[in-house]
């Protein structure tokens, strides 16, 4: 066991002492997840529209006035639905927001300063504050409209009936009745006056006054629905295990390569000479390698995490894929080693079988973009299992019988792949 | 210390080694010359226990064959071809070594010490061997065979491409080796340097034994008779006798006042023993 780790310290060391290696198992990798990360819209979701679903239970030319306000507002993309779709659509993050006008919302629009105000349910991601406050900011815009509406139009004759009904109303049964019937009145008086104007200045319209201060147009209720993330939550998400297989692949051909070259410098010799026996070289190197893209892939998952929003929904389940994701890639790393005696004869073969395997695998495009035949064809690839891995921990939600199976993929291809690669690298030597 | 009886070795049709037999004394230094192709670095190669012979045994220190660990525990190698992490130092080379054939680390610090001590390159021994000359790291391969105190060194070929400086503080380090005891199977092709440093030598061709003896007995048996040169003013004469110090005398007597003044007698050497054994053709 001495010898084991003595080999996978010194493989360690001499890893990180090529700076081309340390380049391509570190640097490069994190440049490929942050540049392609931002191009494919890193911050989160393309669109500046804000994606909302309504459901209007009210039915009534007051709520389709205000639902249809919503709908042609610029920056809004709205969907129209039940409210059961639309609670669905928070809950799995299709919709920043669903917006619900309940029944009464029309009557309650017939008052103004009295009675039940027009009320609007709103449901939101608890996470999603900024949206949330914006939203709320544009519905209460949307309630005001009424009153604009109201003074855009003098001659609608909502003051006149609302006059009525407080005339009607017993006494004493709305808080200010008086005041309230002496200014709606005076109210009432006043859009006449503007009507007759409008009608001797032959029509137009009239700015209305702004609502007096304090005064809510709209009552909003805001429900959480906790969403249940499907998605990426940003590009960063599906770029950072593309750029963690770069860096695995990395470590991979560095070691795979490191055998070639043990050979050809008489190192190899030297160490088949001492008391170790051979397989304590193929457990140091194995070891090595594993340790490498241990530290690769943690370096990279910290950064993205720290800086770039890559977060893992489930802590247990990442670590689960960081430790089984490198079991498969150093049995790879062994066969690879054990298909040429040079140099370059083990890095041509490498490149030649996983360039193929990462296309394939969704190491350079994004499995969920493939043709539906290149998706059936990507089952024989490590890399897809291993992205599958990482992106179950990171995004998919994955439980862990979900997980179980690309794990299970890896360990059985690395156990199998270290297999054969042992078996060749000792026929080399004899 | 090393017992090889009947060793073959083929590699398909081409037969590397064949038939070879000898026997290495405790404490002896021991020459293995032969042309290249010959078979040497294969019969060491078998000796160290990472090639199998096809057929015939080795057997060293009467412990077995050193395909056992504890058997290539007692083997210290130093390879043809150096055999060094070019971006480690001396010393991480040396401590990684000394891990892998087991060391305890009590002893390794000091052993690490000794070794680059007794090649010199205690100075050097934090500088990455990517740095070194060509001699430092002949040194430093030499040290890496045998900081585990092995009872015996096979070198290969170890003073190719060094300087004189350098190699004649390989021969100090193999001499003082020699004086502890340990045993040294030395392959080369430097005829002078097995001359002056191996108590025997084995002479082989095509994989077979041609001769094996002291560097003198190798001289009186193979190397022809001793040659006496006479200098005179027309140039040399050369005359082979067995007697040079009698015929030198008759040649006196015979010439009178003009015998030369100048004369010398040539002893035959290794590199002529070489010659007239594997004969003057080529080999790649």
């Amino acid at each position: 066991m001495a010898a084991v780790l003595a080999i996978a310290l010194k493989d360690l060391k001499l890893l990180f002492r090529v700076k081309a290696a340390l380049f391509f198992t570190m640097v490069w990798p994190l440049l490929v997840a942050v540049i392609f990360g931002s191009l494919f819209g890193g911050g989160g979701g393309g669109s500046t529209r804000l994606a909302i679903a309504i459901t209007d239970d009210d039915q009534t030319a007051a709520s389709k006035a205000f639902v249809d306000g919503l709908a042609t507002r610029q920056g809004f993309d709205v969907l129209r639905t039940t409210d059961a779709e639309a609670r669905d659509l928070v809950r799995r993050g299709r919709r920043v927001g669903a917006v619900r006008v309940p029944k009464g919302f029309g009557a309650a629009s017939q008052h103004l300063f009295y009675g039940q105000s027009p009320k609007v349910e709103l449901r939101v991601d608890p996470a999603r504050q900024a949206e949330s406050a914006m939203l709320q900011g544009f519905l209460l815009e949307q309630g005001a409209k009424r009153i604009q509406a109201l003074f855009g139009d003098p001659g609608g004759g909502m003051v006149t009936g609302m006059l009525a009904d407080v005339r009607k109303a017993p006494a004493g049964s709305i808080a200010g009745q008086d005041s309230l019937q002496s200014m709606l009145g005076s109210l009432d008086s006043f859009l006449a006056e503007q009507k007759r104007s409008q009608a001797a200045a032959g029509g137009g319209t009239t700015t209305a006054p702004a609502p007096s201060k304090g005064w809510q147009p709209l009552e909003i209720a805001v429900e959480s629905i906790e969403r249940q993330r499907e998605g990426p939550a940003n590009g960063y998400q599906i770029t950072f295990p593309q750029g963690m297989q770069w860096g695995i692949l990395g470590c991979m051909m560095s070691f795979a390569v490191s055998l070639a070259v043990e050979r050809s410098r008489g190192t190899l010799t030297r160490l088949l000479m001492s008391p170790a026996p051979s397989w304590t070289l193929l457990a140091g190197k194995g070891l090595a390698c594993y340790l490498a893209i241990m530290i690769v892939q943690t370096a990279l998952m910290t950064i993205g995490a720290a800086f770039f929003g890559v977060r893992p929904s489930s802590v247990p389940l990442l670590v689960v894929a960081l430790a089984i994701v490198p079991v498969a890639f150093v049995g790879i790393m062994m066969f690879v080693a054990s298909l040429g005696t040079t140099e370059q004869g083990s890095a041509g073969a490498g490149w030649a079988i996983m360039m193929p395997m990462s296309m394939l695998g969704g190491g350079m495009v994004p499995l969920a973009v493939m043709p539906g035949w290149m998706q059936s064809l990507s089952v024989v690839s490590p890399v897809r299992w291993m992205i599958l891995a990482y992106e179950g921990a990171i995004w998919r939600n994955f439980s862990v019988a979900e997980m179980a199976t690309p794990c299970a993929i890896l360990v059985a291809i690395g156990l199998v792949a270290f297999a054969l690669g042992a078996r060749r690298f000792q026929a080399t030597l004899a | 210390m090393l017992n090889l009886t009947g060793l073959v070795k083929r590699y398909g049709s081409r037969t590397a080694v064949d038939g070879l037999s000898l026997t290495v004394g405790r404490g002896e230094v021991f020459g293995l010359l032969g042309p290249n192709g010959a078979g040497k670095s294969t019969t060491v190669h078998m000796a160290v226990g990472i090639v199998e012979p096809t057929s015939g045994t080795v057997d060293v220190g009467g412990l077995g064959s050193p395909t056992k660990p504890a058997v290539r525990a007692r083997i210290g190698v130093a390879p043809q071809t150096l055999s060094l992490y070019d971006l480690l130092s001396a010393d991480e080379n040396l401590r990684f070594f000394g891990q892998i054939y087991g060391m305890p680390a009590a002893t390794l610090a000091s052993r690490v010490d000794w070794a680059l001590g007794f090649v010199g390159l205690l100075d050097r021994r934090r500088d990455r061997v990517e740095t070194y000359s060509g001699g430092m790291k002949r040194r430093l391969n030499l040290a890496a065979a045998i900081l585990h105190d092995p009872d015996l060194v096979l070198l290969d070929e170890p003073t190719v491409g060094v300087d004189p400086q350098s190699r004649n503080a390989i021969f100090d380090s193999l001499l003082a080796l020699k004086r502890d005891g340990k045993t040294i199977v030395y392959t080369t092709h430097y005829m002078e340097e097995a001359e002056r440093l191996c108590d025997r030598v084995a002479i082989i061709d095509h994989g077979k034994l041609l001769a094996l003896d002291t560097v003198r007995g190798l001289t009186q048996t193979h190397g022809g008779p001793p040659t006496l040169i006479l200098r005179t003013a027309a140039g040399e004469e050369r005359i082979e006798t067995r007697e040079p110090l009698a015929e030198l005398n008759r040649q006196a007597a015979a010439r009178g006042a003009a015998m030369p003044a100048e004369f010398e007698v040539a002893m035959p050497t290794l590199e002529q023993v070489f010659l007239h054994l594997t004969g003057r053709s080529i080999r790649d």
